[in-house]
C-alpha cells in the first residue's frame, strides 16, 4: 500500500473517530474528572491551550495544563511518577526518556486501548514512532510533535552573487550545500569570515544544548555511541573523534561570541538578531525566526538536512502514567489532541507534526514552507539509543565536550576517560537484552 | 537574698524532670520526623545502590562513599573551595568597607543607603540569576555592549572556561554582599563607643582605632559572619544552576550541584545521597567551629 493511501485511510479513521464514538467515550468517563498534564512551553503546547476548552466542552473535564522550560520538566516528572499517586495525568515523555520510563514502569502500554478503539498509527511518519512510539515492539507513545535536526541557513546570504563568486573563488566550484561535515566546516568559517558575522551559531551549554548539536556531527560521520547490536561502546572510533575534533574547531574559529554557554534560545537569537549565517539547530525555531516582532531574519532563513550520513532525530510523545488517576480519561484526551482537527490547529500555529498528511496539506505548506523539508531530513535521521539509562548518556556525553572544549583535553583522550562510564550505563539494562 | 531550690519532686509523686521531658516530648516528636528522619533515611540511601530507574538495590555499605577518592569528586570539590574563599574574602571586604562608611556619624541619608544596600538580598537567586544571565548574554546584554562603546571586544562570560567562574562570583558578590553587610553594621552600632573615645583623645589616628581598638573588638562578629557566608557558600547551588549548569566543562561545578546531578540527571539516589552526606560533614564541621568560637566570646 502506497504511503499516500495509508495517509489518506488514517485521515478518514481520524475523520470518524473524532465525529462519532470517541466524543461520547469522552464524556462518559471524563465528566466531572480533572486532567493534570505537564507540557513543555512550545508553540504546539501554546496552540494546545487555545483549543483545550474545546475538550472540556466536549468531555465535561477540567484540564490543568502547565507548560514549563524544559530543563524543569524530568526533574518535576521523576518525583511525581516514583509516588503511588502521581501529579499528573497525561505526561509529554521525549524519546531519550521513553527507555528509562518503560523500565521503570512510570508509563502505561498503549496497545490494547489503541486497538480497542481503532486509531491508526500508521499516520505518523514511522521514523517517529521509533524514536518515540514503541519501545520493544509495545506502542508506550503516541508521538505529539518532534525534533528534526538540520542545518537553517541564510539563505538571502547563499543566494546573493558576491557571496557565490567568492565562494567559488575560494573552494573553486560553484556554490552548493555541503554534503559532507568536513564541507560544512569548511564553509562555516569561511562564510563567518565573508560576513563578519559567526560563520555558525552554536548551543555548547551543558548537558543537552551541546548534545543534542554533537550528536548531529557524530551521526553525520557515521559515529554512534553504541554498537546497537552488541551495546558495546562505539564512541572511541576515528568518527567519533574527528566529530568532536570538528565540533571544537568551529566553536573556537566559527561560532559567535559566549556560544560555550549558549542554549537553542541562544542560538536562535543570534539567527534572529543578524548575527550568524548558519547553524545545525531544530527546526521548530522555523516559526520564531519568522516572527517580525522579534526577527530581523524573516523570509531569509532557509533548511537542508544535516550535510553527511545522518541527524539527530527526536520527539516528544504523549503517555499515560502508571499512577495516572484517570487513565480512560487521559486516553480519551490523547485521542482529542491526536485527531485531524486539533493537530492541524497545533500544526498551523507553528507545531512541528509528527503526522505525514500534515505535509502534504497545501494550506499547511503554504503557511510554513521551509516545512517541507521535514520528509527529507527524517529519512536520514536516528535517535539516540532506547536504552534505560539514556538520559545519563546525555549527561555523560556532555562531560566528554565539556571535558574537550573547556578544558582543551584532546577528544580521544575525553573519550577514553568516558569509556567506562559509557559501559556502566548499558550494564543490566533490560531493554538491550 | 538566696532563691529557693525547686523540689526535686512533686506532691503527685512524678519527677520535675518527669514533667520537662513531657512537655518537650512533642518538640522532640516534631524535631525526629522532620529533621532526624530524612537524615537517617538519607544515610540509608547512601549506604545502598539505588538507581531510581531500576528500584532499590543491595546494600553496599561505604562503596559509594568511595566517589570521594575519584578526579571527578576532587574537581568539584576544588571548585567549591575557590568559590567559597573567592567570594567570602571578596563579600567580606566590600560589606565591612560599606559597613565602615554608614557608621561614620557624618553620613546623611544613612537610612536610604541602608535601603538600597539591602534589596539585593531581598531578591531571590533565581530572579538575580535571570537578571545577570541578560545583562551578560554575549550577543544581546548591556555589558558587551558598553563596553563594545569603549573598544573592548565582546566577552562569553559565563561561557568562557577563563570568565566563567569570575562572572558567576561577581553575580554572588552582588546577591550575598548585603548580608555580611546587615550583620557586620549591626555589630560595628553594638560597639560600645567609650574605648573609641579613649584612644581619640590619647591621639590615635583613625587607621590606629580601626586596628587596634574597632577590629579587636568586633572580631566575634566577624567571625560568625564569615563562618556563616562560608556555610552558604559552601553550599551554592541556585545560582549556578541558573547560570551556567556547571559549565562550561566542569569549571563552575559546586559539590551541590554535583549532588543534584547524580540525584536528578543520574537518578542515582545512592551516590547522591552520599556526596551530600559529605558535604553536610563540611558543614557540620563548620558550624561546631562556629558554635565554639561563639562559646569563647
Amino acid at each position: 500500500m502506497t504511503r499516500l493511501k495509508k495517509t489518506g485511510l488514517g485521515v478518514t479513521a481520524a475523520l470518524l473517530m473524532t465525529a462519532s464514538g470517541a466524543l461520547a467515550d469522552a464524556a462518559a468517563v471524563c465528566q466531572g474528572k480533572t486532567l493534570n498534564l505537564l507540557l513543555e512551553t512550545v508553540p504546539d503546547s501554546t496552540a494546545l491551550f487555545e483549543v483545550a476548552p474545546e475538550f472540556e466542552a466536549l468531555s465535561g473535564a477540567k484540564l490543568n495544563m502547565e507548560a514549563v522550560n524544559y530543563s524543569l520538566m524530568h526533574e518535576k516528572l521523576v518525583p511525581s511518577l516514583t509516588a503511588s499517586s502521581g501529579s499528573y495525568d497525561v505526561l509529554v515523555v521525549d524519546s531519550y526518556w521513553a527507555g528509562e520510563f518503560v523500565t521503570a514502569n512510570w508509563i502505561l502500554p498503549l496497545d490494547e486501548r489503541i486497538a480497542a478503539d481503532g486509531v491508526d498509527t500508521s499516520v505518523y511518519y514511522p521514523a517517529l514512532m521509533d524514536v518515540n512510539g514503541k519501545v520493544k515492539g509495545t506502542t508506550y507513545m503516541l508521538p505529539f510533535w518532534q525534533y528534526a535536526m538540520g542545518m537553517l541557513y541564510r539563505k538571502d546570504i547563499t543566494d546573493s552573487a558576491e557571496f557565490q563568486a567568492a565562494y567559488k573563488e575560494k573552494f573553486g566550484r560553484d556554490w552548493r550545500l555541503p554534503e559532507t561535515l568536513q564541507e560544512y566546516a569548511e564553509l562555516a568559517k569561511w562564510a563567518g569570515e565573508f560576513t563578519g558575522k559567526a560563520g555558525v551559531a552554536m548551543s555548547g551549554q551543558r548537558a543537552d544544548p551541546v548534545v543534542m548539536e554533537a550528536t548531529n556531527y557524530l551521526f553525520s560521520l557515521g559515529g554512534d555511541f553504541y554498537n546497537r547490536e552488541t551495546w558495546e561502546p562505539s564512541l572511541n572510533t576515528p568518527e567519533a573523534i574527528e566529530a568532536i575534533t570538528i565540533y571544537a574547531d568551529l566553536m573556537k574559529n566559527a561560532a559567535q561570541p559566549g556560544a560555550l554557554g549558549a542554549n537553542f534560545d541562544d542560538v536562535a537569537n543570534a539567527l534572529k538578531q543578524d548575527k550568524a549565517v548558519m547553524a545545525i539547530q531544530f527546526l521548530f525555531l522555523m516559526p520564531t525566526l519568522q516572527d517580525p516582532k522579534e526577527s530581523q531574519v524573516v523570509d531569509k532563513m532557509a533548511f537542508a538536512r544535516m550535510p553527511g550520513q545522518d541527524s539527530l532525530l527526536g520527539a516528544w510523545g504523549w503517555a499515560i502514567p502508571t499512577n495516572a488517576a484517570n487513565p480512560d480519561c487521559s486516553w480519551e484526551f490523547i485521542k482529542w489532541a491526536e485527531s485531524k482537527d486539533v493537530a492541524m490547529k497545533r500544526a498551523m500555529a507553528g507545531g512541528q507534526p509528527t503526522q505525514a498528511w500534515i505535509y502534504e496539506d497545501a494550506a499547511y505548506l503554504e503557511r510554513w514552507p521551509a516545512m517541507s523539508a521535514v520528509g527529507g531530513a527524517l529519512a536520514h535521521a536516528k535517535g539516540l539509543p532506547v536504552m534505560s539509562r539514556a538520559t545519563q548518556l546525555v549527561e555523560v556525553f556532555a562531560e566528554v565536550m565539556g571535558d574537550v572544549l573547556a578544558n582543551g583535553t584532546d577528544p580521544a583522550t575525553a573519550i577514553a576517560n568516558a569509556e567506562d562510564k559509557l559501559a556502566r550505563l548499558t550494564r543490566g539494562d533490560p531493554l538491550l537484552k | 537574698m538566696t532563691r529557693a531550690t525547686p523540689p526535686s519532686s512533686r506532691r503527685d509523686g512524678f519527677s520535675v524532670g518527669f514533667y520537662k521531658l513531657l512537655f518537650m516530648a512533642p518538640t522532640i516528636l516534631v524535631l525526629a520526623l522532620v529533621v532526624a528522619g530524612p537524615l537517617l533515611y538519607s544515610l540509608w540511601l547512601s549506604l545502598h545502590e539505588y538507581i531510581i530507574t531500576y528500584g532499590m538495590g543491595d546494600l553496599i555499605w561505604f562503596e559509594n562513599y568511595t566517589l570521594m577518592m575519584s578526579d571527578e569528586f576532587a574537581g568539584v570539590s576544588w571548585v567549591t573551595m575557590k568559590l567559597t574563599v573567592i567570594v567570602v574574602v571578596l563579600e567580606f571586604l566590600i560589606a565591612f568597607g560599606l559597613a565602615l562608611l554608614l557608621n561614620q556619624p557624618w553620613l546623611k541619608m544613612r537610612n536610604f543607603y541602608l535601603v538600597v544596600l539591602m534589596l539585593p538580598i531581598l531578591m531571590t537567586p533565581v530572579a538575580v540569576a535571570l537578571m545577570f544571565r541578560l545583562m551578560f548574554n554575549p550577543n544581546l546584554g548591556i555589558i558587551n555592549w558598553v563596553l563594545a562603546q569603549v573598544g573592548i571586544p565582546e566577552q562569553g562570560w559565563f561561557g568562557d572556561p577563563d570568565l566563567a567562574l569570575a562572572t558567576v562570583v561577581f553575580v554572588d558578590i552582588w546577591n550575598e554582599t548585603s548580608l555580611m553587610l546587615i550583620m557586620l553594621y549591626a555589630g560595628l552600632k553594638s560597639l560600645p563607643q567609650d574605648p573609641v573615645e579613649a584612644a581619640r583623645i590619647d591621639g590615635a589616628s583613625s587607621w590606629q582605632i580601626l586596628w587596634h581598638v574597632t577590629l579587636p573588638m568586633l572580631k566575634p562578629v566577624i567571625l560568625v559572619t564569615l563562618l556563616i557566608r562560608m556555610i552558604t557558600a559552601l553550599k551554592s547551588y541556585d545560582l549556578i544552576y541558573m547560570l551556567t549548569q556547571g559549565g562550561p566543562g566542569k569549571v563552575t561545578e559546586t559539590i551541590s550541584f554535583y549532588a543534584y546531578r547524580l540525584g536528578f540527571r543520574f537518578l542515582d539516589i545512592g551516590q547522591a545521597a552520599a556526596v551530600s552526606f559529605i558535604l553536610l560533614a563540611a558543614v557540620v564541621a563548620l558550624t561546631v567551629l562556629l558554635l565554639r568560637i561563639m562559646k569563647e566570646n
